[in-house]
């Protein structure tokens, strides 16, 4: 499939401007008057967003309000320049934009004369515009008034007119934003038949809405825009089901990781007798550090691998890898410090352990500069804990240190609907949530995430874990 | 998008000895007004070769062919100037230098530079920039620009025709206010000048006929060109077009009111007159297209200032009653002082009022020295005024 729009690292910043000074007065004043000096706040529309679309395909771009959804499609218009990072489309193809109806109507001049001004803002030589004026007339059935000033029409004539113009000026690449959310059923039902012609005759369209319904009708793809990053990329099931969930986890601003809050998982049996630094992570403490270990040797892992244990929490699987793995290629990462202290200082201890031996990193947004190429990378447990803003923010720090070849295990709870946004009861009994600790996640949604940050998920088979929990595998595409 | 973005040498270097040839006349004119051409014919053929080739080699310094950074550029080409000045004054005296050409080449050098200088290198894929498909945006060359205004003249006549239909449109008289509002304004000035105080000229009404419609022109051209693009902001946020098409639509649509009015009322004043139109006459169009691309250029460099310092329209008012005053419509400039004529040339429509005044009422062929500096006005303002434009237009939607 030839690519048509390419957006490779794309960020837009905007300055938001208290006492603009598009008046000199405020230059001047500001020279004296501190508080009357143009303040000056940045705003990050897109940051490091990058999709391909292809020739043929429909993409939903969903996301809430202010998340990004038009700057990003006026940066593929051309009327918006990217701040950093390409905005491309391929070489001779005609870029439609409806980003509102009428662009240029003007009240006092006829619906013939509107048509014609309406074309050629959109690049329309003269010959072109009147061969598509008949159909444009019928398309939008006003034969009757193209005399008439605009003035006369009702507000759901001149949106017909509109649309007729813009639908009939036959572009390879259609930019569409929520045009479904005015006029009448018929109007929307007469918009989708004309989009599933575009769609039939080869063309591309980028759809912004955040109406799941119009989205469903068109699309068969969906990007996800939250505060300007792209958190998911894929099919439209997994698009809302990720969408519906940051709605429902709505937060102004993206979360840091949160404590671990994991005693819920283990059973009070579990928890008797065992310290607190096991308990909180959820009992079951030797099978699962076991476990891992196991599992990711018959992966592959030799000691001259890099390892990275995301959430490595009090080390149950750290004492095993530490003691396997080459002197500094255990890396542990975790957002608790007492819990990886009660690890380096119990643990690591009772199996004396040199805690030289290992690197640790605590902070809680994924900050993991400095280091060396991952070869196996592991979140055991981890997303089940973590909203899913933040299972992106994990995905997107660990996939961007994977070696060449390096993979990212992750469990978490399958969420089996994803349509749907109610809770969930495990085979295992434990009941998760799309909103509330404990998370569950769809792989479609896991996928379409991944697929956002350059990388790729496929499902693991043969992992069987005691709690219910699935695994996926993430690498880079 | 066809047109090449890096020029042959060849042709660059034949644009730098062309706008060098202009800047140099025009200056020597200014400076000497008394001498002719043939005074400085040899001076300038023994100097021209130093220039051009200084230049040349500090473009060739600074890298020009590697990756065109405007700023290095205009440093390489104001050194390469300037050098080839000291080396003429060095090898062969002072004899034909004019300090006011040296400014005019290193000026007219900088922004032919400027404005044939790509901001962007050809992207080796068939992925481009979603602004470039039109051949606009981000690109600097002037010739890009006028491609890109070119593929979309449809829309640029649509434009005109619409304000043209909106302002006739609905009212009684129609074309004819057009009409009466230069006829008032001369009846004004008769009573004010030739009966309250008394001052005698010959033909005062036509040379104020021909000055007030040339004048109305260029400053109904700039007052709406100046908020081309402020005005039109729901227009620029929904849909991407050449956005230098929306001053020059304005600057058009006051061309086509100039062209109207002045078909009714030159003929009569001819008429009523009785000159009989000569030869000269004929050089008519080339003025107007120079007065029209130095009134683009204003009205350009007015819309892309106002998108981001509202005041200009306010200062604009005030500037274009000075210069209306400083433009010898009202006056005749051969009865002002020699000492006070020279700021009359600084007002960018004094030439072209002296030429038309020149060639249509006196019948006689324009003075070198005024058609040289409206050549420069028009060509630095034109260049001045797409290099400005272009360079900032990407940051209009923000700005509105």
């Amino acid at each position: 499939m030839r690519a048509v729009i390419q957006l490779d690292n794309v960020s837009k910043r905007y300055w938001l401007r208290r006492n603009r000074s598009g008046e000199l007065k405020v230059r001047f004043l500001g020279l004296l008057h501190k508080d009357r000096r143009e303040t000056r706040d940045e705003l990050w529309a897109l940051r490091d967003v990058s999709i391909t679309i292809g020739q043929g395909e429909s993409v939903g771009v969903i996301g809430r309000n202010g998340s990004g959804k038009s700057t990003l499609l006026k940066l593929v218009a051309g009327i918006h320049e990217p701040t950093s990072g390409d905005v491309r489309v391929a070489r001779g193809t005609r870029v439609g934009t409806l980003i509102e109806l009428g662009v240029g109507f003007h009240p006092e001049l006829s619906g013939r004369e509107n048509v014609f001004l309406n074309a050629a803002i959109h690049g329309l030589t003269r010959p072109a515009i009147e061969a598509l004026y008949p159909a444009i007339v019928d398309y939008a059935g006003l034969r009757d008034f193209m005399d008439v000033p605009l003035k006369n029409y009702s507000s759901g004539m001149q949106m017909r007119l509109g649309f007729a113009v813009a639908a009939n000026l036959d572009p390879d690449i259609l930019l569409l934003d929520e045009i479904f959310a005015v006029g009448d059923e018929e109007f929307q039902n007469q918009c989708r038949r004309t989009l599933a012609q575009f769609l039939s005759a080869g063309k591309t369209i980028l759809f912004v809405s955040h109406a799941a319904a119009s989205v469903r009708a068109v699309c068969h793809r969906v990007c996800l825009l939250e505060h300007g990053r792209l958190l998911y990329d894929g099919g439209v099931d997994g698009g809302f089901n990720a969408y519906h969930r940051l709605m429902l986890t709505s937060s102004p601003a993206p979360s840091p990781v949160p404590a671990v809050q994991a005693t819920a998982l283990s059973s009070s049996a579990e928890a008797a007798g065992e310290p607190w630094h096991r308990v909180t992570v959820g009992g079951l403490w030797d099978e699962l550090g076991e476990l891992q270990f196991d599992f990711l040797k018959n992966q592959g892992l030799l000691p001259s691998h890099y390892l990275l244990d995301v959430g490595c929490g009090s080390l149950r699987g750290g004492i095993h890898f530490i003691r396997y793995l080459d002197p500094g290629h255990y890396i542990g990462f975790d957002c608790d410090e007492p819990l990886v202290r009660a690890g380096i200082e119990i643990e690591l201890a009772r199996v004396k352990l040199d805690p030289a031996r290992a690197t640790f990193i605590v902070n809680d947004n994924f900050q993991l500069d400095g280091l060396p190429p991952i070869d196996f990378a592991f979140a055991q447990e981890l997303f089940p804990e973590i909203p899913l803003t933040t299972v992106i923010t994990c995905i997107a720090a660990v996939v961007k240190k994977l070696a060449p070849g390096g993979r990212f295990y992750v469990t978490y709870f399958e969420d089996p609907n994803p349509a749907e946004t109610a809770p969930v009861v495990q085979p295992s009994g434990v009941v998760t949530h799309p909103d509330m600790f404990p998370y569950h996640l769809n792989f479609e949604v896991l996928a379409g995430m991944c697929r956002s940050v350059g990388a790729r998920a496929e499902r693991v088979s043969d992992w069987k874990q005691p709690r219910g929990q699935v695994m996926a595998v993430i690498a880079r595409a | 998008m066809t047109v090449p973005e890096t020029r042959s040498g060849a042709a660059k270097v034949a644009r730098d000895v062309a706008l060098a040839l202009v800047s140099y006349a025009a200056g020597y004119e200014l400076r000497f007004p008394a001498s002719g051409f043939h005074a400085i014919h040899h001076a300038a053929v023994r100097w021209l070769p130093l220039l051009v080739a200084a230049q040349i080699a500090a473009l060739a310094l600074a890298g020009r062919d590697k990756r065109p950074a405007a700023a290095r550029t205009i440093a390489a080409v104001a050194i390469g100037t300037l050098a080839g000045a000291a080396a003429g004054w060095f090898l062969f005296g002072r004899e034909g230098v004019s300090r006011l050409a040296l400014a005019g080449d290193v000026i007219l050098l900088c922004l032919g530079a400027l404005a044939t200088l790509p901001s962007e290198r050809r992207p080796a894929s068939d992925m481009i920039s979603p602004t470039q498909l039109d051949g606009g945006g981000g690109v600097l060359a002037i010739s890009t620009g006028l491609s890109a205004i070119y593929r979309y003249r449809e829309l640029l006549k649509n434009l005109v025709l619409k304000d043209l239909k909106l302002k006739y449109r609905g009212s009684v008289f129609g074309f004819l206010w057009s009409l009466l509002n230069p006829l008032v304004m001369i009846l004004v000035y008769l009573v004010a000048f030739k009966y309250i105080m008394a001052i005698r000229t010959e033909g005062f009404v036509f040379l104020l006929l021909v000055g007030i419609l040339a004048w109305t022109f260029f400053a109904n051209s700039a007052s709406m060109g100046a908020g081309a693009i402020v005005d039109n902001s729901g227009l620029l946020k929904t849909v991407y077009f050449p956005r230098a098409i929306l001053p020059i639509a304005s600057v058009f649509f006051n061309l086509a009111q100039y062209l109207l009015t002045a078909a009714v009322f030159l003929p009569l004043m001819l008429i009523i007159y009785q000159v009989r139109p000569g030869p000269p006459a004929l050089l008519f169009p080339v003025f107007l297209l120079l007065q029209l691309a130095m009134t683009i250029g204003i009205a350009l460099a007015l819309a892309a200032g106002t998108a981001f310092f509202r005041d200009i329209r306010h200062l604009l008012e005030i500037a274009l009653m000075v210069m209306f005053w400083t433009t010898p419509i009202v006056y005749d400039y051969h009865r002002v002082p020699a000492a006070w004529r020279w700021p009359i040339l600084f007002s960018p429509l004094s030439p072209f009022v002296l030429t038309y005044q020149d060639i249509f009422y006196y019948a006689k062929w324009p003075e070198p020295q005024t058609a040289a500096v409206a050549i420069v006005y028009a060509g630095v303002a034109l260049i001045g005024g797409f290099a400005l434009f272009t360079r900032v237009q990407g940051q209009f939607t923000e700005q509105l």
